[in-house]
Order: C-alpha cells, then sequence, then structure tokens
C-alpha cells in the first residue's frame, strides 16, 4: 500500500500542550505506546535461471538491486513480550510529490510460521543490524490519520547479541536519547490500499493536507529530504 | 575661540598696481572722491584702533558673561556673522517695507471709495486684481457711552449660556455613566450566570462560526450527523442581563416510552420524566431538559435503525412506534411491546397512568435501553482509536447498526423460553402426581451473572450482553432429564434447547414444540425403564417405540406393554394388546397408581 507522511518536530517544553491540543482535535484520549524496531538487511532478492535468460536474452540492462532494511516492529505497551511483530518493508518515496512524502510500503503481521520462516532467513542471509525504541511514545487516530508523537531511544551496546527476536524488551531506564535535547518525533500517516488509484490518493493527500492546515499556528509539519529515507543500504 | 587659519608663504607681493587700479578700488570702497579727505581718512584710522580695542574688550565681557548672549548683540567678529547679520537687516526692511506698502495700499482702497479718481491710480497692481475698488468703506464712529445695563445683561447672557453649555455636558456625562452602569450589572449578570452553569458541570464554549456568542454543549460526544449538530445551544443575552438560550431549545421535550399491551389494553407502561412547570423553569433544567430529549430522540432514531434489519426476529413498525412480541405462540395472548417517541407537552402523555402490573417490566426496558445506548456511544469511541485500515474502494462508510434491540429481544426471549419450558413441565408434573410416581423437578430459572465484582456500568452492561443459560431437571427415580436453554445474540439468533435424556443421548431442537415431543417421548423411555426395573426378569424395553416387551417366558405368555405420554392432551397410557389404563389432567383417570397398573395389565393373560 502506499503511506503519505509529514513530519514534525516538538521540543519537550511543549510536548504536554501539544497532546493536549490534539486530544481537543480529536475527541479522544492518547494511547500510550512503546514500540520496538529492529532493523534487519535484506539482501536483494536474486533472480532465478529463467529469469535471467529471458532477460538476457532481451538484453536488458539488469540494475543491480541493493540490499535494504527491513523493520520488524511490535508494540510492548500492553502485552511486554507477547505481541506478535509486524514485517515492515519500505520503498524510496516517490519523486514527483513534494508536499508529502509518498512511499509504497508493505506491512504484514508475522503469525507463527511466518517468524519461524523469518528466522531461517536470518540465519542464511538477512542479518541483524540494529534496534531502537519509542518512548514515550502517544498515538491519536483522526478520521483516516494516525499521529504519532515518541521519542526515539538507542539500546544500550550489547543488546542484540542474542537472539533480538526473543530477547526480553531493553528496558527503558537504561536506554539513551538519540536527540539530546530531548525532541519528539511528530509523525502523521495516512495508508492508501492502491497506490495506483489516482481516487483513493487524491482522498488521501487531501485529508493529510486539510491536517496540516488544521494544526498549522500549532505544529509546523514539513517534508524532509526525500532520499534521507531511502531504505536501501549503500 | 581661536581660529587657526593658514596662510601661503607670502611671497614678494607684486602689488605693483597701477593707480589707476587703486583709484578705482577706493571708489567702489568709498564711494565719490569728493568725500575723501586726508582728514577723514585719519579719523578712520583713530576710529578703527578704537574699535579694534573695543572689540577686545568686549570679548572679554563676553567671556565674563554667560556664553548664552545672542549673537547679534556681540559685534561681528567673522566674515560670516557679518553676513549673517547683513542679511538680517536686509529682512526686516524688507518686512518694514513690505507692511508699509500694505499700509499704503490699504488708505489708497479707503480713498477710492471717497474718490475713486484720484485714489485709483495709487493702489498696487496685486490689489486691484484681488479685490474691487471702492470696496472698503468707512464710518465714523463716536466713542459710546459705557452703558451699565447692557453690560450687565451681557454679562448676565453670558453667563446663562456658559451656565447652559455646562449643564447639557454635565448631562451627558451623567447619561453616559448611567448607560455604562447599566451595561456593567448586565455584563456582571450574564457572567454570573454563566459561571453558574459552567459550575453544574454544563461546558460552555464558544459557537463555530458565530464570533463573540458563547454557547453549551449538552450533547454527546459520540453521536453522528444531525445529533452531533444539535448538542451546542447559543447563550444569548437578553435586555437584564439574564442568560436566556437561544429560541427552540429545551421546548419540544420527547421522550421515549415503552408500552406492553396485551390484546388491545395497556398492562404496563414506563414512566416519563415530569416536566416543570413553566415558572420554575430555570436555565439549568431547561438545557437539561434538553439534553435528555436529545438523548431520548437519538435512542428512538437507532432503535428505528436497527428495527428495519431485524424484521426475522419480528421486529416491525406500527405506525410510529416501534413493537415486537415477547411471548408463547400458544399462550393465547401474546404480550407486545413498543417504543414509541412521545411528546412531554402533551398532558394527557404525562398523567400518571402508573399502577399497571406490567410497570416495572416497562420500565426495566426502557432503562436497559437508555443504558445499550451509552455503552454503543462507549464501544464508537474505543473503535475510533483504533488505527484505521488503509483506505480503500470498497470501504463502508456508514455507521454500524448500534445493538439496543438484540440483547433486550434476547432476554425477553430466554424468559418466554423459560416460561415455556416450566409451563409444559408443570403440566407433565400435575399428570405424574396422578399416577403416583416419584419423581423430582428442578424449575429452570434465569441465571442472573454475579455482579459482585462489577467495578464499572461497562461491566453490568457487558454482563447484560452475554449469553443467557438455564437448565431444567427431571429426574424419576434414577432417571434423569434435563433440559438446558442457552440464548445468545451471535449466531444462529434464539434460543438452543438441548435435551439430555435418561440414558445419556443429547438431543439438540430448535423450537419448543420439538422439545415437548422430545420430552414426551424421554419422559415416557424414563417411564418404560422404572417399570422394567420394577417388573423383573423377562422385561426388555425398545427405546424408540416406548415398549415393553416380554419373550415366551416359561408360562408361556408373551407379552407387549407400550407406554404413552402426551404433555399436550395431558395423558398418560400404558397399554397392552388388550388392556389399557390411563391417567389424564383433564377428563377421566385411574385411579390406580402406576404400579398396580401394571400388575392389573400383566396379569391379563395376552
Amino acid at each position: 500500500m502506499q503511506e503519505l507522511i509529514l513530519y514534525s518536530h516538538i521540543p519537550p517544553t511543549r510536548h504536554a500542550q501539544v497532546l493536549q491540543i490534539l486530544a481537543g482535535i480529536t475527541a479522544s484520549r492518547p494511547t500510550p505506546t512503546l514500540e520496538q524496531t529492529l532493523l534487519y538487511i535484506q539482501p536483494p532478492a536474486t533472480l532465478t535461471g529463467a529469469a535471467k535468460k529471458a532477460q538476457a536474452n532481451r538484453q536488458t540492462q539488469v540494475k543491480p538491486q541493493k540490499s535494504t532494511y527491513v523493520k520488524l516492529i511490535r508494540d510492548v505497551q500492553n502485552d511486554g513480550d507477547k505481541t506478535p511483530w509486524t514485517l515492515r518493508t519500505e520503498e524510496v518515496p516517490q519523486a514527483g510529490i513534494t508536499n508529502v512524502i509518498s512511499r509504497t510500503i508493505t506491512e504484514r503481521l508475522l503469525s507463527d510460521q511466518d517468524l519461524e520462516a523469518f528466522r531461517q532467513t536470518t540465519g542464511n542471509k538477512t542479518k541483524y543490524c540494529n534496534q531502537f525504541l519509542a518512548s514515550p511514545g502517544h498515538r491519536f487516530i483522526h478520521n483516516n490519520l494516525i499521529i504519532r508523537i515518541s521519542r526515539i531511544l538507542t539500546v544500550p551496546d550489547g543488546t542484540g547479541a542474542l537472539e533480538p527476536l526473543d530477547a526480553p524488551v531493553p528496558e527503558v531506564r537504561e536506554c539513551r536519547v538519540v536527540d539530546s535535547s530531548g525532541a519528539y518525533l511528530f509523525e502523521v500517516t495516512v495508508r492508501v490500499e492502491d497506490g495506483a488509484n489516482s481516487k483513493l490518493v487524491e482522498m488521501g493527500m487531501g485529508e493529510i493536507l486539510g491536517f496540516r492546515r488544521l494544526v498549522e499556528g500549532v505544529v509546523d509539519l514539513r517534508v524532509p529530504e526525500r532520499l534521507a529515507l531511502d531504505s536501501r543500504i549503500k | 575661540m581661536a581660529a587657526l587659519s593658514l596662510k601661503p608663504w607670502s611671497r614678494a607681493s607684486n602689488d605693483t598696481s597701477t593707480l589707476k587700479d587703486i583709484l578705482g578700488r577706493v571708489h567702489l570702497e568709498r564711494g565719490h572722491f569728493r568725500d575723501i579727505t586726508e582728514a577723514s581718512l585719519q579719523e578712520e584710522l583713530a576710529n578703527d584702533g578704537a574699535l579694534e580695542l573695543s572689540s577686545s574688550s568686549d570679548d572679554e565681557a563676553a567671556d565674563e558673561d554667560e556664553e548664552k548672549q545672542e549673537a547679534g548683540n556681540a559685534k561681528p567678529k567673522t566674515r560670516e556673522d557679518l553676513w549673517k547679520a547683513r542679511a538680517e537687516m536686509l529682512q526686516h526692511l524688507d518686512a518694514a517695507h513690505n507692511d508699509v506698502m500694505i499700509a499704503l495700499d490699504f488708505t489708497s482702497l479707503l480713498l477710492t471709495k471717497e474718490a475713486p479718481k484720484v485714489a485709483a491710480p495709487t493702489v498696487s497692481q496685486g490689489l486691484k486684481q484681488e479685490v474691487p475698488l471702492g470696496t472698503l468703506g468707512t464710518d465714523i464712529w463716536h466713542r459710546m457711552p459705557v452703558d451699565k445695563v447692557r453690560e450687565v445683561q451681557d454679562e448676565a447672557i453670558s453667563t446663562n449660556v456658559r451656565m447652559e453649555a455646562l449643564q447639557k455636558s454635565a448631562g451627558s456625562l451623567l447619561a453616559a455613566a448611567e448607560r455604562l452602569e447599566g451595561n456593567v450589572r448586565r455584563e456582571t449578570r450574564y457572567w454570573g450566570e454563566l459561571l453558574g452553569v459552567t459550575e453544574k458541570g454544563w461546558n460552555v464554549c464558544r459557537l463555530p462560526g458565530q464570533r463573540g456568542r458563547l454557547g453549551v454543549t449538552f450533547g454527546f460526544g459520540e453521536s453522528v450527523g444531525e445529533f452531533a449538530r444539535r448538542g451546542v445551544a447559543a447563550l444569548n443575552a437578553d435586555a437584564e442581563g439574564a442568560v436566556v438560550l437561544e429560541r427552540g431549545i429545551g421546548t419540544k421535550t420527547r421522550g421515549l416510552r415503552v408500552e406492553i399491551r396485551c390484546g388491545q389494553e395497556v398492562v404496563g407502561s414506563s414512566r416519563l420524566p415530569r416536566l416543570v412547570g413553566e415558572d420554575d423553569l430555570t436555565l439549568e433544567t431547561r438545557i437539561r431538559h434538553a439534553r435528555d430529549s436529545l438523548f431520548d430522540e437519538e435512542l428512538y432514531h437507532e432503535l428505528v435503525r436497527e428495527s428495519r434489519s431485524a424484521t426475522s426476529l419480528g421486529v416491525s413498525m406500527k405506525g410510529s412506534s416501534i413493537c415486537f412480541h415477547s411471548g408463547a405462540d400458544d399462550d393465547g395472548d401474546r404480550a407486545e411491546v413498543s417504543f414509541d417517541l412521545v411528546s412531554l407537552d402533551d398532558s394527557d402523555n404525562v398523567s400518571a397512568k402508573g399502577g399497571l402490573e406490567q410497570d416495572s417490566v416497562a420500565q426495566a426496558i426502557a432503562l436497559a435501553s437508555r443504558l445499550l445506548l451509552t455503552q454503543a456511544h462507549r464501544d464508537r469511541l474505543r473503535k475510533r482509536a483504533e488505527v484505521p485500515l488503509p483506505i480503500s474502494e470498497n470501504r463502508k462508510d456508514d455507521q454500524p447498526l448500534l445493538p439496543i434491540l438484540k440483547p433486550i429481544i434476547a432476554f425477553l426471549m430466554h424468559q418466554t423460553a423459560i416460561d415455556q419450558c416450566n409451563t409444559y413441565l408443570k403440566r407433565l408434573d400435575k399428570l405424574l402426581s396422578k399416577a403416583n410416581l416419584e419423581y423430582q423437578w428442578e424449575k429452570a430459572h434465569v441465571n442472573l451473572p454475579a455482579l459482585s465484582d462489577a467495578k464499572c456500568a461497562e461491566a453490568v452492561i457487558r454482563a447484560l450482553m452475554q449469553p443467557w443459560k438455564s437448565d431444567s431437571l427431571l429426574s424419576i427415580e434414577n432417571h434423569k432429564i434435563a433440559i438446558n436453554m442457552e440464548t445468545s445474540l451471535a449466531y444462529g439468533f434464539g434460543t438452543n434447547w438441548s435435551l439430555t435424556t435418561h440414558n445419556g443421548g443429547c438431543l439438540r431442537v430448535n423450537d419448543i414444540d420439538e422439545l415437548r415431543g422430545a420430552v414426551d417421548r424421554s419422559v415416557a423411555g424414563a417411564i418404560a425403564g422404572t417399570i422394567r426395573e420394577k417388573a423383573g426378569e423377562g422385561w426388555t424395553s425398545n427405546e424408540r417405540e416406548l415398549l415393553l416387551r416380554r419373550g415366551r417366558g416359561e408360562d408361556g405368555k408373551q407379552g407387549k406393554v407400550w407406554v404413552s405420554l402426551s404433555g399436550d392432551m395431558g395423558l398418560l397410557s400404558i397399554a397392552s394388546m388388550t388392556k389399557k389404563v390411563s391417567w389424564s389432567t383433564e377428563g377421566e383417570s385411574s385411579e390406580m397408581s402406576l404400579a398396580e397398573a401394571w400388575s392389573d395389565i400383566v396379569d391379563v393373560k395376552p
């Protein structure tokens, strides 16, 4: 599916005020979240023999595919270690669109078998890279928009040496904040099932841009550098 | 102030100017030669020296004086000062000249009246263009004697006029002060009442789209559409500053009423809130009436929406009221429950019809429906806070139906099922007692969920929405028959009956008629079983045909005895090929007990 995203930055002194304003806008309380994200490096999918031959016949250039980052995310606020993982792959944001970040993503809740299959690939090719926590985190829902406010923490060294999928969640106390000023990351997302369907994409754009206008004085939603969100590994 | 000036080295002055040049210069400076004599020149020299001396002494004096002395007073020291003084003098002269010319023109103009031809040429051109000649005249006035009376009058008039003006201004100031005071009073009253409203718990907010006006919200957070819009009312100030709800709010209040009818007669009715009389209508009560009315209207709206899809459960709309039947089909009189939105202004609606026998049931139904609506609101809020699915083509945007009727109907259905089961078993009970059988019977009753650990309203309502289960036990000597009923809102909406027969078999039936048949057979089977146990050897019982038979025994007798039971008709009988003993609840019934009847039949030779 296609995801349209806008970002912003909240200084820690204004955190409580922004939470209150959003609670008023959405007419609901914030949902506290504690997200743990694991980063894996996935090598490019290798071509099978037949496909290779077909390509050789056509004499087309094969772009050397790069390894990409793949994320495993789960929210450990309520159920702790028992929460199932979600696998998320992201692509480079689309080039032509400048007022939001628009990228194709796939998200899949991993069942037990899927998790096993993933573990197998971890042994062979997919390599564990890093992990981070997002805490304290809050989530609001406004019509179709998902609004997330969180602070990214890096885990202490040594976590992930053992199998990170099974290890207990790192303690928040021991983690360091990535941004030393203590500022919060503000993220607004809307997801569209089919990126090619322009009517739906228009609807999504309308919603997210309307939300940006709505919070204009409170939160300054911006579009960051598109290539900074590139998920390929150089 | 010492001015430093640098002069170039003085060269040998080639000042060999000719006499002609000198003479020219002197002429320019001094005028004609005639005036210049040696004596005058000497005098001039002496004066210059005196001037110089006096200027230096003046300087000292000036130094002793303050430096704020006018530059014009001191002798001009530098060339600039000289030029400045010259310019000033010229200015004064010019001004004086101007004044004189104007005076001349003035007199000329005057004179043009008296002697036009003579004076006309003396008037300057500029004045001639501006003013026509002969337009300025003169009168000679004699000095008037001092008129005391008039002076006093003038004084009086001027004083009066001044006083009048002052009084007028004083009057307008007073009026302004009064108006201001009135404004302040109105505003104080308005804000005082507004604060009172806020203290009672109502939320006062700005009105969208109307700047400078406040409104009170009495709606509910999770209502949608029309009901969300109607939940806000503007608070206006009237002439006295009292707070007044905008027109139309708090009037035409409506309430939901539940009525239970048996046939045409109303046997139970829920209570409608009583409206306070017009005089006692404070702002707060009006807001409360508006809120209650809005809630009931929303409840009615949701009920109507739900009834459209619940026709399979027997819900229908009669006119403007939602009705459904609760009661057994064969009881003759089916109770009908109807929901109605009535206006509270109508006096005959409000008049207490209390005292009807099923009032409490109707009141309970009304209360349950209101609680279910608040629970539905809570569920809506919870669902709204979940992560939404991505936008896709076939997303249904309609509001889901709120389950308000369904739990109520479920409960009433369960109660009906229990009643049906109990009535039937009671009949069996009578029948069996006539046959002097030993048996035990446990009635079915509603199992109320344990509410002791329900901490909040949500837990109570959830308990209401659970499936209802009850069972009834009938045991004849050692044979047990259990009837189990379960009503749930989920799959298979309705009561599911299951029957556990005396030999352990479990049977599921769909409705009461099937159940009756099954119970009949099962009880008959149990009776057959008891007979067989007492009968002794040789007898076997055939479950399916409810037959007891004995193979050819030593006395060469073969026997077949049937047991039949019909609860509907109230008939129990055991019969062989030739003889029959029967008991019945109505009509004739044998006096023998079952054991006696058995021996009676068996003794008869087949």
